[in-house]
């Protein structure tokens, strides 16, 4: 049943049948005519998939970026972020990372970061003198930073696949996502110098602290979330419905840059978000539910110890693997699909399901920004008005510092997970 | 589209919308008062798990139909993009009766289990637990809807429009 279910699961994709759509077509049309299954255990299977308090911080964390974005939020922090780094040479292009290392402390998306955020960027940068082409590329690449640095949406959904605790997940991105946004900075600083790019004239300390205190409430939105976690005061589904209500406290209250009108397209636009992710996740329950009766993922398992490859090896085929796939398939499907079928691997070769979560994130998330597919390069482009073609182009340097990280990560496992250890997510 | 047919499928939409807002925004309301209830009153919510749930399952199944018409969902569209234009249109309709099969199929064997599971109960809520499954065979009929919906547009459009169908949902 693995093979047709697998054919017509690939069909419906190439006839452009959404992918939640395709994964129960398929379910449903495998079971119907190879097995004696009652074909309402697919739907069945489906609301199963969703019965968990875990998945409930994806609308939350969703809304909150959503009202974050459009509550005046976005341009305080990215004012901040410039009057702090923009003296270094490649000015707004550093303040664009710093601004989307921040922003992604309190957003679990990364189109998200692109969509509103990255419009201001873009803007700033352009008028500046930056070309738009760079601008773009600047923003993609830091937008990859968001679902890496908690909260995340991936993580969240991987950690419900592999059952991993969210909590340590979000920990285990922490120290990751800085040292992208870290080796990004690296890199704008080199292409700077050879570029001449414009920066600040001079670095103000008062307006920065003006800047900071304009922008404090937005701020500690991070340090509520991520502080709430830590200490384990709240699970992640509350520090979730914690950040939207704080979100509607600094738009209404705060800043006064939120109206109803806003919030009732916010709302329909967020629900609908999540439904993309939660049909998505509802479908491949029943979908590895049918893998898992065939006994794929223990086969797969066998198969992979059978071939006795040294696990640096291993490691570097899962990359390149997961970089490939990532190019062409979005994250969140892929992770749906694999992770089912690659945990009893991964323990079988004694990888830490926490150290791989991370990695696997890692690789998907390079995903987005590499032609031909990358769905932030797509947002970007239209968000921006910057011909695809030109983006391309400019984007590819960035990967670069991506996979830098992206090797560390994996083959230095301690640099994830002494943060969770050290808070106490210990296994 | 116009006249009784489309003025009813706006009527529709709308009233769709505002049922996605009231459970999205109830279910804000629940889990905050879930917090509420834990961190400051110091009493467990007890029904606020079983509550969530229930509104977490509408939503998305509400969602994803709506979805459907600001088509929102993530496709594969590697493979179409290669494709010529006209390609791309035909190849949308195929998808779209597809959908409209597999929809039918959830709204037949989602009434199944609604009509199954009426007879049971939440554990801490005095309702049918046929009241989750009840979103399966709902949320399939207005897909169903919609994608006919979609699709009677799109061969209307004229042939030269280029059809735009980036699925440009997603939160990675």
């Amino acid at each position: 049943m693995t093979l047709p279910l697998l054919i017509i699961f690939g069909l419906l994709l190439v006839a452009q049948v959404p992918i939640a759509l395709a994964l129960i077509g398929s379910a449903v049309g495998a079971i119907a005519f190879f097995s004696r299954i009652p074909m309402e255990a697919v739907f069945h299977r489906m609301t199963g998939g969703l019965d968990s308090f875990v998945l409930l911080a994806i609308p939350f964390f969703i809304l909150a970026g959503n009202l974050m974005n459009t509550g005046g939020i976005t341009e305080r922090i990215f004012r901040f972020a410039n009057l702090l780094v923009g003296r270094i040479p490649g000015g707004l292009g550093h303040a664009n990372v710093v601004a989307s290392i921040i922003f992604s402390g309190m957003s679990g998306s990364a189109v998200a970061d692109t969509g509103g955020l990255g419009a201001i960027e873009m803007e700033a940068m352009k008028n500046e003198g930056f070309s738009p082409a760079f601008s773009g590329a600047v923003t993609a690449a830091s937008a990859t930073i968001g679902p890496i640095i908690p909260p995340s949406v991936p993580m969240v959904v991987y950690g419900v696949m592999a059952e991993v605790s969210i909590g340590a997940l979000f920990m285990a991105g922490f120290v990751p996502g800085l040292l992208m946004g870290l080796a990004t900075m690296v890199l704008i600083f080199f292409m700077a110098l050879t570029r001449d790019y414009p920066r600040l004239d001079k670095f103000r300390f008062m307006k920065m602290l003006k800047a900071f205190g304009d922008a404090f409430f937005a701020l500690i939105t991070p340090v509520i979330i991520i502080g709430g976690i830590l200490l384990g005061i709240f699970t992640p589904t509350e520090a979730a419905v914690v950040a939207v209500l704080y979100a509607l406290f600094l738009g209404f209250v705060v800043y006064k840059e939120l109206t109803i009108k806003k919030l009732y397209k916010i709302m329909i636009d967020s629900m609908v978000t999540t439904a993309t992710v939660t049909m998505i996740i509802a479908a491949a329950a029943s979908f590895s539910w049918i893998l898992a009766r065939q006994g794929v993922p223990t086969q797969i398992a066998r198969w992979l110890t059978s071939m006795d490859v040294p696990l640096w090896a291993f490691l570097l085929l899962f990359n390149i693997f997961f970089l490939f796939i990532g190019t062409f398939m979005e994250a969140l499907s892929v992770l749906v699909i694999a992770v089912p079928v690659l945990v009893p691997a991964m323990e079988v070769m004694g990888l830490d399901p926490l150290h791989m979560g991370v990695v696997l994130v890692l690789n998907l998330m390079i995903g987005l920004i590499t032609p031909p597919v990358g769905m932030s390069l797509f947002v970007t482009s239209k968000v921006g008005k910057i011909p695809l073609e030109n983006l391309y182009k400019e984007v590819m340097i960035f990967i670069v510092p991506l996979i830098v990280v992206l090797l560390m990560s994996t083959y230095m496992p301690d640099l994830i997970l002494w943060l969770p250890r050290a808070v106490g997510f210990g296994h | 589209m116009r006249g009784f047919v489309g003025k009813t499928l706006n009527q529709l939409a709308i009233v769709e919308e505002y049922l996605l807002l009231s459970t999205g925004v109830a279910l804000v309301c629940v889990v905050a008062l879930g917090v509420l209830f834990r961190y400051v009153i110091r009493a467990q919510l007890t029904w606020a798990y079983e509550l969530s749930i229930l509104l977490f399952i509408w939503v998305s199944f509400l969602g994803a139909s709506v979805g459907i018409r600001h088509q929102a969902h993530i496709t594969f569209d590697f493979l179409v993009r290669l494709f010529p234009p006209a390609w791309n249109r035909w190849l949308t309709v195929l998808g779209n009766v597809l959908v409209f099969v597999i929809s039918l199929a959830g709204i037949a064997l989602g009434y199944v289990i609604f009509t199954r599971t009426l007879g049971q109960r939440f554990q801490t809520l005095p309702l049918s637990r046929g009241w989750m499954y009840l979103a399966l065979p709902i949320g399939f009929l207005l897909i169903a809807v919609h994608i006919t919906e979609n699709t009677v547009q799109l061969l209307y459009k004229s042939s030269n429009d280029s059809v735009d169908q980036s699925g440009n949902g997603g939160a990675q």
